[in-house]
């Protein structure tokens, strides 16, 4: 044996400052004390000193002090007396002060489950496997103990399990990497196929474009024509319009023509205006002879008429001679009376006048001026006119009676000559007249200048009716011309409908109009086509060119293959390190094969002991179950027994394996905190004894606040060292 | 006058094609192998035209299964529209990664050169120079990724068959003096691909059958008298896929054996390098040897760019250093950093810690009880490989294919880990 732990020095912890404890023997040591006597302070400080304060976390007991550090020392005594060690603690941080070996050989974890008892952690061994292991194979004559190394294994291994970020050879990490990659990739697979697929898209588009293009260049040439055409359209139909109210004005005219026309004919005689140019000049010379003759006969009237006036004139000429006596007595006396006036009355006016004219004048008065002129004017012309009266001549012719009869016989001869002669111009009329009639002159009688009246008018008509047709045929060749046009127009427009490709009756501007509609809307809705068509080629062409210089396809291809072989290269990895942890847990086992008997059959007799026979065995099942046999050979496992057959079962093994294993925790005392109340006396008396065993091994020192379990103890080890709190 | 014909024999171009087994690229040498095959593919295309090559044939897989970006899509129709405008026809056969299928359903559409033979039956096609009949080609592709192991696919290729295939279109066919074979086929070396007997193609009458699928050079009978030839792929791209690749420029004459030349036209090589540094006594002198060693591998590559998988092997007291965190990766960036044109994507430490079991052993502790443990897990190795299969369906973790097959290596690296482990503490 070596070192044990002699004093203990609580500087500052829970309660308790600058407290000295101890000193404590090597073997067995009772430590009694009352509640709150500071027992359980004491086992958590041995524990803190040797592992590390418990950290503030919670609502447990730290035994930090109000306004301190906790800080302790543990002095170790070395059995054979010689030089003594110390261990102290003050800051977790600063770590173990002074001897830190005493707690090489053994683990936080290990004192936790193994020397530091309480009845709690007596009613189990967790992880037994792990903890006999650890113990077992502790002192394997090598570096690092195989639990060790198992340990770090089990470290290493979880690394590839671990779903933290940090671990790169996470297996389940890569995988879900890889999942995620995967994914990524068959996106970037879609969108290359896509981009092919929009390759040939773009391929087809740009035929389709051009051809649309030319659709549109063809539809644009068809508007204009269609537009041109329109244009001539209109412009025909506007003429064809003209045409036809010139052609129905010349209509008009031509009726209006034809009703003058009419009138005029209805005006005239019709035989007279019918008879030719050679007829009429017939006529007229016949006219003319008739002339002549009339002329001729007219003139023999005249002449006899003369004779007869002239020889009735003489007669009566002769006759008035007879009065012509009484005449000029008459005529003499009345010749005086008018001298007597002629003179009287201008000398009265003058001398009225000639004194008026003169007191006019000196009166410079016009009007009495004027006045006395006029007088004098007057007296002049009576004067003038009674001269003329005065020279008048007379006659004389008596005598010629007989020339009277002789006369009168002339004119009787005169007379007869003139009747015979307006006879023979009667007879004359008359065949005139019936001449005449027969020549279509029935209404100028016998008139000859009537009838030339006639047939002027007849020429006349005949001109006008020349004039008519002449008219008529201007009128007529006029319209013809216009018909002419107005056909051609027509044909023009047929032409021209026929060329839009509308049939004869259905061509109107309307239906142009709504073809150059329907066409312009067609063009507008193939320039939006194309202009979508161009929107996508350039989109496409944009897309494609910069897709062509695009890597991440196989960047990603890459990372996925470089992230397969890493996650090869971690599932290697970790193949390795589970067949090494394998080989070495197998080596452990093999190991403890050979101790954990010994184990077992100490453990099988410390339970018996405990329980005085009842319970004769402790086993560790196929399947690595801790289950113990009672003396009726019944099999059970820890969680059938009652509390305290359970904590006597592992109380026992915790005892066997301190002894077997005892290079672990060579100076470190087992601090037992009154495990034994829930002991029989009978059992506790048994607990005691095994206690006993142990304290032969090792350092043990046992808390309790029940004075008949110090006087157990007593007589389990007489030999106890005994320390009051 | 003696004819003479000269043509490119490609075959698995790959394009689109990831490369496979690297674990750590760095961003540029991503970039740059992104690129690699592409370039290769240019690089062919340019040797087909500056060598005025009569014609080209590509033995199948042109494109990978892993589907090729719309660039390298692009890229292998702008090839095959460079050769139209060079006047050379390309004579083409689909393969697994390319199956005919994948054809249809691309929206792209074969220039006038590119002449694809048929899957679904042996086709036919006549190669004409100035009008005269010169070389008959015969060949079938895959249909889809599979061939059935029932059938043979080299079945109805033979110069006869092509005689008279063809003698309805091309009455004067039976002048042409040369006749080539095209398959994508496993021949005797891949069991599951369409696997022909070489004997078949050599009773078949062809001057020469240019094969693809096995993506690397390989010449029937032999180098003196090549009558099947596979022209390997254009640029390895696996760590398995190590040393030059590329073309094969073949040149029929009548009345002599064809002549092969090879192209090398790959971007970037591969290398596995073991470097074995059990005389090293400090990390600088492995990185020395490490640097010397990618220069004698390169030195016989025909490329400049390599990329290299080192495994660190022997038996060295570093190797307790070397299995420190962070050591073998700055190692790694040492030697990235030092040379340009060289990367080093892994390394492995391999080395072991001097140790001497037997000695261990004898001293009967733990380590006896262990090395006992091992020997027996050891020697059963399919009870390790169920054991480890178990672990992994434990923690819904797949179990890599190949660990079954490496079980015996991994267990003696399990072995010597924790070994290491338990050694450890001895120092301190």
């Amino acid at each position: 044996m070596g070192k044990y732990l002699e004093h203990v020095k609580m500087d500052a912890f829970g309660a308790f400052s600058n407290r000295l404890i101890g000193p404590f023997g090597p073997g067995m040591n009772v430590v009694f004390g009352r509640n709150e006597a500071g027992k359980t302070t004491f086992a958590q400080f041995v524990g803190g000193v040797l592992f590390g304060w418990e950290e503030a976390r919670g609502q447990r007991n730290t035994y930090k002090p109000d306004n301190a550090e906790r800080a302790g020392t543990l002095f170790f005594a070395n059995e054979d007396g010689s030089e003594a060690s110390q261990v102290s603690r003050i800051r977790n941080a600063d770590g173990l002060q002074g001897d830190a070996s005493v707690a090489d050989d053994i683990d936080r974890e290990t004192y936790r489950t193994m020397f530091s008892l309480t009845s709690d952690e007596l009613r189990q061994l967790r992880n037994t496997t792990d903890v006999t292991a650890k113990l077992l194979t502790a002192g394997s004559g090598t570096g690092a103990s195989p639990a060790h190394a198992l340990i770090a294994l089990q470290d290493r291994l979880a690394q590839f399990t671990s779903k933290a970020a940090a671990s790169e050879k996470s297996l389940v990490k890569l995988e879900s990497e890889q999942d995620e990659l995967r994914r990524r990739i068959a996106a970037e697979s879609d969108r290359v196929e896509r981009l092919k697929r929009e390759d040939h898209e773009f391929a087809e588009l740009k035929p389709q474009r051009d051809e649309l293009l030319a659709k549109i260049g063809d539809l644009n040439t068809a508007i204009e024509t269609l537009k041109a055409n329109r244009k001539t359209l209109e412009k025909t139909e506007a003429d064809e319009a003209e045409l036809e109210e010139k052609i129905a004005d010349l209509r008009a005219q031509e009726e209006s023509l034809r009703c003058e026309h009419r009138l005029a004919q209805r005006e005239h005689p019709e035989e007279l205006a019918g008879i030719t140019a050679t007829e009429e000049r017939h006529l007229r010379d016949r006219i003319e002879a008739l002339a002549v003759q009339e002329a001729k006969t007219e003139h023999a009237v005249d002449l006899a008429r003369d004779n007869y006036a002239t020889s009735r004139a003489a007669y009566e000429a002769m006759l008035e001679a007879q009065d012509e006596q009484n005449e000029a007595i008459r005529a003499r006396r009345q010749q005086r009376v008018q001298i007597g006036l002629s003179v009287a009355l201008p000398v009265a006016f003058m001398f009225a006048g000639i004194p008026l004219f003169m007191h006019g004048r000196e009166i410079t008065s016009l009007s009495f001026t004027a006045l006395g002129f006029f007088l004098v004017l007057v007296a002049v012309v009576l004067a003038a006119a009674s001269l003329i009266m005065l020279f008048k001549p007379g006659r004389k012719g008596d005598e010629r009676s007989q020339r009277v009869q002789d006369r009168h016989w002339v004119m009787l001869q005169d007379k007869k000559k003139l009747e015979a002669c307006l006879a023979e111009q009667g007879k004359q009329r008359q065949a005139v007249q019936a001449e005449l009639a027969a020549a279509g002159l029935s209404e100028a009688k016998d008139s000859l200048r009537h009838a030339r009246a006639l047939l002027d008018e007849a020429k006349d008509v005949r001109a006008e009716n020349a004039l008519y047709v002449q008219r008529k045929q201007a009128l007529v060749s006029r319209r013809t011309a216009l018909e002419e046009s107005l056909e051609k127009a027509r044909e023009t427009r047929e032409g021209l409908y026929a060329e839009i490709g509308m049939r004869r009756e259905r061509g109107t501007l309307e239906a142009v109009d709504a073809f150059i509609a329907r066409k312009t809307r067609q063009r507008e809705g193939l320039m939006e086509t194309s202009e979508h068509l161009n929107r996508r080629y350039g989109e496409l062409r944009q897309l494609l060119s910069q897709a062509k210089g695009e890597r991440s396809f196989d960047e990603l291809k890459l990372q996925a293959q470089q992230l397969q072989t890493r996650r090869d290269e971690a599932a290697m990895e970790f193949a390795k390190l589970l067949l090494a942890r394998h080989m070495l847990e197998a080596a452990i086992a093999s190991r403890e094969s050979k101790s954990q008997p010994e184990v077992y059959a100490r453990a099988s007799e410390l339970l018996s002991l405990m329980t005085d026979g009842k319970w004769v065995k402790v086993s560790m099942s196929a399947d690595g179950r801790l289950q113990v046999t009672d003396a009726l050979r019944t099999v059970r496992e820890p969680v059938y027994l009652s509390l305290g057959t359970c904590q006597q079962l592992y109380l026992a093994l915790r005892i066997a394996l301190l002894v077997t294993a005892d290079n672990v925790g060579r100076a470190v005392p087992i601090i037992a905190d009154d495990i034994l109340v829930n002991f029989d006396s009978q059992r506790r008396a048994g607990a005691a004894k095994a206690l006993a065993q142990l304290a032969c091994h090792r350092q043990v020192i046992l808390l309790t606040c029940h004075e008949e379990i110090v006087e157990t103890m007593r007589v389990a080890d007489p030999g106890l060292t005994e320390v009051v709190l | 006058m003696t004819e003479s014909l000269t043509f490119l024999h490609t075959a698995d171009l790959h394009l689109g094609a990831p490369f496979r087994g690297l674990a750590k690229v760095s961003p540029a040498w991503a970039a740059r192998l992104v690129q690699a095959i592409a370039e290769a593919f240019d690089r062919v295309i340019d040797t087909a035209v500056s060598r005025k090559v009569d014609f080209m044939v590509i033995s199948g897989d042109v494109f990978d299964a892993s589907r090729a970006s719309y660039g390298d899509y692009l890229r292998f129709f702008e090839g095959m529209r460079t050769l139209g405008k060079a006047g050379i026809p390309v004579y083409l056969i689909t393969g697994n990664h390319d199956p005919y299928t994948s054809w249809q359903q691309s929206a792209f559409s074969l220039p006038e050169n590119v002449h694809m033979l048929p899957a679904d039956k042996p086709g036919f096609e006549l190669f004409r120079r100035n009008g005269k009949p010169l070389c008959v080609i015969g060949g079938r592709g895959y249909y889809n990724q599979s061939w059935p192991i029932d059938e043979c696919i080299a079945d109805g290729i033979t110069r006869d068959a092509a005689l008279a295939a063809l003698q309805q279109r091309e009455p004067d066919v039976a002048q042409a003096p040369f006749a080539i074979g095209m398959l994508h086929t496993g021949l005797n070396l891949d069991p599951v691909k369409a696997p022909v007997n070489p004997s078949v193609l050599l009773s078949a009458g062809m001057d020469y059958w240019a094969c693809g699928h096995i993506h690397m050079r390989y010449i029937h009978p032999g180098e003196d008298g090549p009558r099947i030839a596979f022209s390997g792929c254009i640029q390895g791209r696996d760590i398995k896929e190590t040393g030059p690749r590329g073309a094969q420029l073949v040149t029929l004459s009548e009345g002599a054996v064809p002549q092969l030349e090879f192209i090398p036209t790959a971007s970037v090589v591969w290398q596995r390098l073991r470097v074995d540094v059990s005389d090293c006594t400090t990390l600088p002198e492995i990185s020395d040897l490490i640097i010397r060693e990618l220069f004698r591998a390169n030195g016989k590559a025909h490329c400049e760019e390599m990329i290299s998988r080192i495994a660190l092997t022997g038996t060295t007291a570093l190797h307790e250093v070397l299995s420190r965190p962070d050591v073998l990766e700055d190692l790694r960036k040492h030697v990235n950093d030092s040379y340009a044109s060289f990367f080093c994507d892994t390394m492995v430490d391999e080395t072991q810690e001097p140790r001497d079991k037997r000695a261990l052993r004898e001293e009967g502790l733990f380590p006896a009880v262990f090395l006992r443990v091992t020997e027996t897990q050891r020697s059963l190795p399919e009870e390790q490989v169920a054991f480890l299969q178990q672990e992994f369906l434990d923690r819904g973790l797949q179990m890599p294919s190949s660990c079954a097959g490496k079980v015996g290596k991994l267990s003696e690296q399990a072995e010597n880990l924790v070994l290491d482990m338990l050694s450890q503490g001895e120092e301190r």
